[in-house]
């Protein structure tokens, strides 16, 4: 039996989400502050290992306490929820057990559920308590608000309790269990175990710098074979410890073994020893302590003196292994699943080690596992993206910052609530860019491909910004401290795709609900002369550019040009696509019609100044006359000899202030009042 | 009987199904050590496959007749929880309570229908009770299958009469309904199979056939899970249950033929009386001779009409009880257990006929009735667990006794009750002064007076139900048990006469139902043992036509028994004679005791000088 998808409802910012999880690994994505640590933390809460709070409850579901400590009219108290789902084998020793939470034997199912809910006991009993405590005051108020009185100790577990339902596929409603019967159930269906972050490896306090040493100690008092607690033990250990450090190196050899598997660089010029430091005393205690041994000069070090990297990895080795091997020693009533929580193991590992870590972890754990029983399911927090690379997409979940209902208009979207993306429900478009039928999986792993090797912090990241080539990408940060400034303060990622594979990443981008900005070449070409490049404005020329043929119904240069600017603000105001079109510029004396046909071009007409009084240059001289400029810069930038990125590069180092083309001043406005709502001034409103 | 007997042949058997994963069915006589048998196998199932049981949550199940034997095997088996011993009801209950719709479904297509069915055979149309009866529980059960789908959840009690539209399931029901979802749900089977890979059945014979049947189903199939049936078809003697028992197609067949129970003698009649299975002594027993004495009494041919003795007709026969009891020297004899066929004949013997006559008449409900032989009704209650030890001690001069029984049932004694801060002196002699006046109104009140007077003092927790019938008018009508209303409130009238009686039963019935008394029936004593047994077959006095003991001994002499009555005999009769360990006594009344005597001696039941005449 496998724990197959869990539903948060009403836990901090998580109002209502749905995470599926993988028979293996599965590994939460998503920016700081998208609920990745309250969905574990919800979990955590309901198996009964950590306490409820009251700012457990989302901010509205607060404000609906409130409401009914103030004596108004409250139709449902909130209630914090998680839904646990299993997948079911009908045909496995567990099924025994899965029909607890059945309420018909009519159909066959594979699918059954457990709802926990933090419901209110008693309204009455409630309000009475809060108005005992806090009594009607003369304005009618009781001075401090429900939530307030709920804060205080103990009376949010006075007041709340745990019931627990069935889910069924086929049942509507949630059925009511026993609460006893819940809790049992509960705890025979799942075992989760924590590995935090917080793992005070990097503690400089003394008394905390052998906490690895702890954890094996730990280890091997609850699952390696013990010394019998026998006199005999004692006299062993009296006349000689060394007897003991060999027991240790002999029981500690296959962790020792799946440590060095871990691919830490220097444990190939250290080994790690596990040495005996009784004294009879405190003998059955088990008091361990961890050396580094150097085999050359057979000097020892104390744990203390190790590589924060190196501690941390190996604390996350033992702990899991730990986890493990506790559930698999459960010698009644094993819990028929256990999920393995494991919260930014990337802290302090370099990037090798980063990328090797899950499978190195998974195969620890498969070889721990006796044949026919199941190893755990991991469940993997990061914020690494080098963990992300080595993943399949369909084992992420992208946990993604939303507002609530549709904000009401002028009122600022408050992105305080969390929706969750599970890859393995994407699927990209069947068509490609020319019309032809593409493979998703071919596509998929197009995109994963090119994520990792980019290093692409996509899932991190809170807009997207996918651009032509270099110059775009060089000139970017000037560009936006030039036009957009506000932008400096939120997490981008650039993605140089080129017009062709934009189309590719938007059903991506469009899937996980990024904001994004294309910037992109109109790119004319002649229809009439084997669609030649060909300047913008040619009568007859069309766009060869393959995302703007798809995004936009009309390919004519004229007809694109002619595109109002909410036209480019597409999929439901999450995609702006910017590209060149004519603008009017002074030019000897007269206002001409300029229309660039790639950025270098629009560069140009947009500083002519620049250029014809030589503080920039493209490598020619700018002829006077107007069609002969056009066709000059049109002729020069198509070159061979032209070398864009040298153009980029010049145009960073001048100590000139240059003028951003406008189609990409217009697309980065649009971004940075995308993710930064300008504030609506109430006075102003009035 | 200790775990480190000897296995016999049987236990090996078993063993050896238990490791190759077969049912098996363990025919098992009367004192063969079947308890030892069943346990012995329970505890070879958890020392091979314990530690993988409870690692996959697991158990191992075992079904047993009643909550005695349950509390026996639990403590025997150390109340270890890899185990779940339950009487069948509550374990299938347990099983199937939470599939309300399927329950609902089975009610709708199967048994009301059948229910229904039977009713309208009755439903002649004619004007007689039984089809004015069954008119109404046609009527009722139509109504039921139409509202069935409102019911909002269906619950197993001990009622006697299913009420669906309460969504309220008797015994019988609960069987037939659980039986029929296990035979029809595959995943049930599935999930009981999982669940419960060792299912062992004790008292397989007192098992219904559609339980053993639907336990078959759940072990068809080659592997676990598998039952083990535990029980002896001669020791069946409730109606409608399996008596011969089967496993499921591959199950082996074991019987057990020891006996560590009866002396040679008891053994020897044991073994002339029952065909099918031969027991050997085979424990300390082999040692005791022991003995079977029976005297054929000649009774008179009796003349009360409808076959039954005029009173002085009865009077006769309970002298000549005595006097057979004076030919065994056995009227004085200490600890011996007396087995009669019905309470009836208790009662008059014991002095309680005419509480026996009410609890078993028209006012009395079948569960009051069973109430008042586990004595548990709400009416004797304040009799049996108050007022009766409170006269005992007070008779006996027994203080301390007196005290505690007022601190074990009065409120006002309570440790933490209203009296608990004053000296105790003052206490007692409140509590003695409450006494004495109890004691004046048993020796010259009615019922009511006594209850009344504790009410009154506060003395007793008195439940709603005994407070209404004593402060409501006694009924004036006369009881019509065609009148619905009537029906339902019968317990009026019960308590109504009841109130009226005085206390001169209650002793004698107090001492029969908290079994101070060498009297039982003869149905009661199953699985019990007794060094002497008197065993009295009168077929005139206990009047239950489905059994004679004339008939199914004597054939040659009283006439051909039916074939029902004839089974249903010998069982009971090879029960009664099984519960003796050393002497058994056999007293047979016989309206031709020469004639007896003779068939008896040539069919070699007994030899002729083990039988007496008494004329």
């Amino acid at each position: 039996m496998r724990l197959s998808k869990i539903g948060i409802r009403n836990f901090r910012r998580l109002k209502n989400v749905v995470v599926s999880f993988e028979i293996d690994e599965t590994v939460f994505v998503g920016p700081n502050n998208s609920g990745k640590t309250s969905a574990t933390a919800a979990v955590r809460s309901f198996l009964g290992r950590r306490e409820f709070k009251i700012h457990d409850f989302s901010a509205c579901e607060i404000n609906s306490l409130d409401s009914f400590g103030a004596g108004e009219e409250v139709e449902t108290i909130p209630s914090i929820q998680l839904d646990l789902w299993f997948s079911v084998d009908p045909n496995h020793i567990s099924f025994g057990q899965v029909i607890s939470l059945s309420t018909g034997v009519s159909v066959d199912f594979t699918e059954i559920g457990i709802q926990c809910s933090l419901e209110l006991k008693s309204r009455g009993d409630l309000l009475d308590d809060y108005r005992a405590a806090f009594p009607e005051q003369e304005d009618g108020n009781h001075g401090r608000s429900l939530s307030h009185f709920l804060g205080l100790e103990g009376k949010l577990k006075q007041h709340f309790h745990i019931s627990y339902y069935s889910l069924e596929s086929t049942v509507e409603d949630p059925t009511p269990l026993d609460p006893s019967e819940g809790k049992r159930v509960l705890q025979r269906f799942l075992r989760a175990d924590f590995v935090d972050a917080q793992r005070n490896i990097d503690d400089e306090n003394a008394t905390r710098s052998n906490k690895l040493s702890e954890a094996f100690a730990a280890y091997y008092k609850d699952n390696l074979d013990q010394a019998e607690t026998s006199e005999e033990a004692i006299v062993i250990i009296d006349k000689n410890n060394e007897e003991l450090s060999k027991h240790y190196k002999k029981h500690f050899k296959n962790l020792m073994g799946t440590i060095r598997g871990l691919g830490v660089p220097q444990i190939n010029d250290r080994e790690l020893r596990v040495i005996s430091a009784l004294s009879p005393q405190d003998a059955l205690k088990g008091n361990t302590e961890l050396y580094y041994n150097d085999p050359d000069s057979e000097h020892a070090l104390p744990e203390a003196y190790n590589g924060l990297g190196f501690k941390n990895l190996v604390f996350m080795a033992v702990q899991i292994d730990h986890h493990h091997r506790q559930w698999l020693a459960t010698e009644e009533n094993r819990p028929l699943c256990h999920v393995i929580f494991v919260e930014e193991p990337e802290v302090h590992l370099h990037v090798q080690v980063q990328q090797t870590f899950i499978r190195n972890m998974w195969s620890l754990l498969q070889d721990a596992s006796p044949e026919g029983v199941n190893a755990p399911q991991l469940a993997i927090t990061t914020h690494s993206s080098h963990i992300l690379d080595t993943v399949d997409f369909s084992k992420v979940r992208y946990f993604r910052r939303c507002g609530g209902e549709e904000a009401p208009a002028g009122a600022i979207a408050k992105h305080d609530l969390t929706t969750i993306h599970s890859l393995r429900d994407f699927a990209p478009e069947e068509i490609d860019d020319e019309g032809n039928e593409v493979d998703p999986k071919v596509a998929i792993a197009f995109l994963q491909k090119y994520l990792k090797l980019t290093h692409c912090d996509l899932f991190f990241a809170d807009a997207a910004i996918l651009v032509e080539g270099t110059v775009e990408k060089l000139l970017l940060p000037k560009m936006i401290e030039n036009a957009a400034p506000m932008l400096n303060s939120n997490y981008l990622t650039t993605l140089e795709v080129g017009g062709a594979y934009a189309l590719r990443f938007a059903g991506l981008l469009g899937f996980l609900h990024i904001p994004y900005l294309v910037i992109t070449d109109i790119d004319a070409v002649d229809p009439a002369n084997n669609r030649k490049a060909c300047r913008s404005d040619q009568p007859n020329a069309v766009t060869s550019n393959a995302s703007l043929k798809n995004f936009f119904p009309d390919v004519a240069i004229a007809a694109l040009d002619a595109v109002p600017n909410s036209d480019q603000i597409q999929s439901d105001g999450n995609r702006y696509v910017a590209f060149q079109k004519s603008e009017i510029a002074e030019w000897q004396g007269a206002n001409r019609k300029f229309h660039g046909r790639t950025l270098e071009e629009t560069f140009v007409y947009g500083n002519l100044l620049h250029f014809s009084n030589g503080t920039l240059s493209i490598g020619v001289e700018l002829p006077a006359e107007y069609d002969e400029l056009i066709e000059a810069v049109f002729k020069r930038i198509g070159s061979r000899s032209f070398k864009k990125t040298e153009f980029a590069l010049d145009l960073l180092s001048t100590d000139d202030e240059w003028t951003t083309p406008t189609y990409i001043s217009d697309g980065l406005i649009w971004l940075q009042n995308r993710l930064n709502p300008p504030v609506p001034n109430p006075e102003a409103a009035q | 009987m200790t775990s480190n007997m000897i296995p016999t042949q049987a236990d090996i058997q078993i063993s050896e199904c238990l490791e190759t994963s077969r049912s098996f069915a363990v025919v098992a006589g009367a004192g063969s050590g079947k308890t030892t048998s069943l346990v012995e196998a329970l505890k070879q199932v958890r020392e091979q496959r314990g530690q993988e049981l409870r690692q996959a949550g697991q158990r191992i199940v075992c079904i047993t007749y009643t909550n005695r034997a349950v509390d026996v095997i639990s403590s025997r088996l150390k109340f270890d929880d890899l185990f779940l011993i339950s009487t069948l009801h509550s374990f299938l209950w347990g099983e199937i309570s939470r599939f309300q719709n399927d329950i609902r479904e089975a009610l709708k297509s199967k048994i009301i229908p059948g229910h229904l069915e039977k009713a309208q055979e009755k439903n002649t149309g004619r004007d007689t009770k039984t089809a004015r009866k069954a008119k109404v529980k046609v009527d009722q059960l139509s109504i039921a299958l139409e509202t069935i789908d409102e019911v909002a959840k269906f619950r197993y009690t001990e009622a006697a009469a299913s009420n669906y539209v309460d969504g309220i399931i008797n015994h019988d029901d609960m069987i037939d309904i659980a039986a029929h979802l296990i035979l029809t749900k595959p995943v049930l089977r599935k999930a009981l199979g999982f669940k419960f890979p060792y299912i062992f059945v004790d008292e397989a014979q007192d098992t219904f056939d559609n339980v053993v049947e639907a336990l078959n189903a759940v072990c068809a199939d080659e592997g676990l899970p598998i039952v083990g049936y535990f029980g002896d078809p001669m020791q069946q003697i409730y109606d409608k249950r399996a008596g011969s028992f089967f496993g499921p197609a591959e199950a082996v067949n074991i019987t057990k033929t020891e006996n560590f129970r009866c002396s040679i003698s008891v053994l020897n009649l044991l073994n002339a009386f029952r065909k099918d299975v031969k027991q050997i002594p085979a424990g300390e027993n082999a040692e005791r001779v022991g003995s079977v004495e029976m005297i054929i009494i000649q009774a008179p041919t009796p003349t009360g009409g409808r076959g039954r003795y005029s009173d002085e007709e009865l009077t006769q026969v309970t002298s000549k009880f005595d006097e057979a009891l004076e030919m065994w020297d056995w009227k004085n004899r200490e600890g011996v257990k007396r087995l009669f066929l019905v309470r009836q004949m208790i009662a008059r013997r014991q002095g309680f006929t005419d509480l026996h006559a009410l609890y078993t008449g028209p006012f009395a409900s079948s569960k009051a009735q069973d109430e008042y032989q586990a004595g548990t009704h709400v009416l004797l209650k304040p009799i049996i667990e108050f007022l009766y030890p409170l006269i005992e001690a007070l008779k006996n001069d027994e203080k301390k006794a007196l005290i505690e029984v007022f601190r074990k049932v009065s409120p006002q004694f309570h440790p933490q009750g209203t009296n608990a801060e004053k000296p105790f002196k003052a206490v007692l002699s409140q509590a003695l002064e409450h006494a004495e006046a109890l004691s004046k109104l048993w020796e010259g009140g009615t019922i009511r007076d006594l209850l009344l007077y504790c009410h009154k003092h506060a003395l007793l927790d008195f439940s709603d139900r005994l407070i209404g019938h004593l402060k409501r008018k006694p009924r004036d009508e006369d009881f019509d048990d065609e009148n619905p209303d009537h029906v339902i409130e019968k317990g009026d009238w019960l308590a109504d006469a009841y109130f009226m009686m005085s206390t001169s039963e209650m002793t004698n019935y107090v001492q029969f139902a908290t079994d101070n008394t060498p009297l039982s029936t003869q149905h009661g004593v199953k699985g019990e043992e007794y060094n002497d047994v008197l065993v009295v077959f009168d077929d005139v006095e206990a009047a239950w036509n489905q059994y004679s003991f004339r008939k199914t001994l004597t054939p040659g002499t009283a006439g051909e028994a039916s074939e029902g009555q004839r089974e249903k005999t010998e069982k009971l009769a090879y029960v009664c004679f099984s519960r003796a360990e050393d002497n058994l006594r056999i007293l047979f009344f016989s309206q031709d005791a020469e004639a007896s005597k003779r068939e008896l001696v040539a069919v070699q039941f007994l030899s002729t000088d083990q039988i007496n005449i008494l004329n």
